[in-house]
């Protein structure tokens, strides 16, 4: 029973015979048990819906789960208490994350098999529960990190073109994170794309100045130093 | 109905006829395509009128969109009720480039070209950015494919075209280097090198990269040991 469910960008679910309908309650639901991590039928319904009782809620949610498309069904696993997705549902922002892994993983490996598209693209766009906006920020960190871990080890490993669009694309989607600025003007250096440091640098000064009233840190302008002596 | 971002800002209909859109409706068309998993309606309304309070940026939406139904458009959908968003029919110059590996098939004067040409609206700035890198280095791409090809006069015509619009993009000027000296035509390498070097120098007060440098000079011993030779 494979299945795959896509929460970054919009929603879907697939099996293995193609995409699986599912309504917006169930597919709600669905989101919720896989990026939540909680199990407690009475906490995801008090997430899911957050004004009503806790018995509406839990009410609800037994109806959700009792209309949901057989399909999608097969993949909850659960007792009166408890409800989670098998383990065999294979969810994109949890491979997105686990990349993320502090024990030293190879820098060669960060982030391989994804694409921009994937390393950018927000998490249930067009969601506006409270919850997914919570979640939206942690995995929108998360993306920027693995972009910039990503520009690094292809610095590091001499490919500073394919370093310049992953610092591109965390720039674009964290403006105000001086590090990933710091790695795009780097990768713009070793590209040897002296305009595109100076250009980029100069967008740098002026976003700082006028969302924040501050100056790039010192060691951004170190970075620019050799190229303007 | 057809809209390009790529360039100047223009809406073309099924028979691929141009559109009249105010200049309102452009931007709310065009901040549309841009996310085109769609916006509320309060997150709409606070990017076109960021100074406006909320009361006037809703009116103001409301009457951008009413005139926009009025030129016939059916471009815009509410998904949810407060949530707006392109309709799937409306192809996006940008989304049919960007799918594709940019540079497959696309002519190399739309890679030339900015986003949304004269507009300064912040919402536009990350996107502009993203497709800076993309088209530059899809020509990148193209011309370094030219070199390793051996196809050197493609790839000097290539890199002279990308130089007249960014004279100072260095990895383009390298290939150009590259192909010329392949094509034994030095004066015209070096020439182009002193030319990018006094420039650089002049428009943004900037030293050639190291890699340029070192190009330089392994161009120069090349010359000196021609010399010798002969």
């Amino acid at each position: 029973m494979e299945a795959t469910l896509r929460l970054l960008g919009q929603f879907s679910l697939t099996g293995a015979n193609g995409l699986i309908p599912v309504d917006t309650q169930s597919a709600r639901l669905l989101a919720a048990l896989a990026l939540s991590g909680r199990t407690n039928r009475a906490e995801l319904s008090g997430l899911l819906w957050p004004e009503a009782g806790r018995a509406r809620a839990l009410a609800n949610m037994r109806a959700v789960v009792w209309r949901m498309p057989e399909g999608a069904r097969r993949l909850l696993v659960g007792s009166c208490r408890e409800l989670s997705l098998r383990d065999e549902v294979d969810v994109d922002v949890h491979r997105l994350c686990l990349r993320r892994r502090p024990d030293g993983l190879s820098p060669a490996y960060v982030g391989l098999g994804f694409d921009l598209d994937l390393l950018s693209a927000p998490l249930l766009t067009g969601w506006y529960d409270e919850w997914v906006i919570v979640e939206r920020e942690r995995v929108r960190a998360c993306q920027v990190e693995l972009l910039q871990q990503r520009a690094s080890a292809h610095l590091e490993r001499g490919e500073p073109a394919a370093a310049v669009m992953d610092a591109t694309w965390a720039v674009s989607i964290d403006p105000l994170n001086e590090a990933a600025h710091q790695l795009l003007l780097r990768s713009h250096l070793a590209e040897g794309n002296v305009n595109e440091a100076i250009r980029h640098f100069s967008d740098l000064r002026r976003l700082l100045n006028s969302e924040l009233g501050v100056s790039p840190f010192p060691d951004t302008m170190k970075i620019m130093e050799p190229c303007l002596r | 109905m057809r809209l390009q971002l790529v360039g100047r800002f223009a809406a073309f209909d099924d028979g691929d006829e141009p559109i009249t859109v105010t200049p309102t409706g452009a931007r709310l068309l065009a901040l549309l395509a841009l996310h085109r998993h769609g916006l509320t309606r309060g997150c709409v309304g606070g990017m076109l009128w960021p100074e406006k309070n909320e009361e006037r940026a809703t009116a103001n939406l409301r009457s951008a969109l009413w005139r926009l139904k009025t030129t016939r458009s059916i471009a815009i959908v509410d998904r949810e009720p407060a949530v707006m968003c392109l309709s799937p029919e409306v192809r996006v110059d940008l989304d049919e480039i960007c799918r594709g590996h940019a540079g497959d098939g696309v002519a190399v004067d739309r890679l030339l070209c900015d986003l949304l040409i004269g507009w300064d609206d912040p919402w536009v700035w990350p996107f502009r950015l993203r497709w800076r890198q993309t088209r530059l280095h899809a020509v990148d791409d193209r011309c370094r494919e030219f070199v390793e090809g051996h196809a050197y006069d493609d790839a000097v015509l290539l890199a002279r075209r990308v130089l007249a619009e960014e004279p100072l993009r260095e990895s383009m000027l390298r290939l150009l280097v590259r192909a010329e000296m392949e094509r034994q035509q030095t004066a015209s390498a070096v020439h182009a090198i002193d030319d990018y070097r006094v420039r650089l120098q002049r428009e943004l007060g900037a030293q050639v990269s190291p890699r340029m440098v070192e190009l330089a000079s392994a161009l120069t011993d090349d010359i000196d040991g021609t010399l010798r030779i002969a």
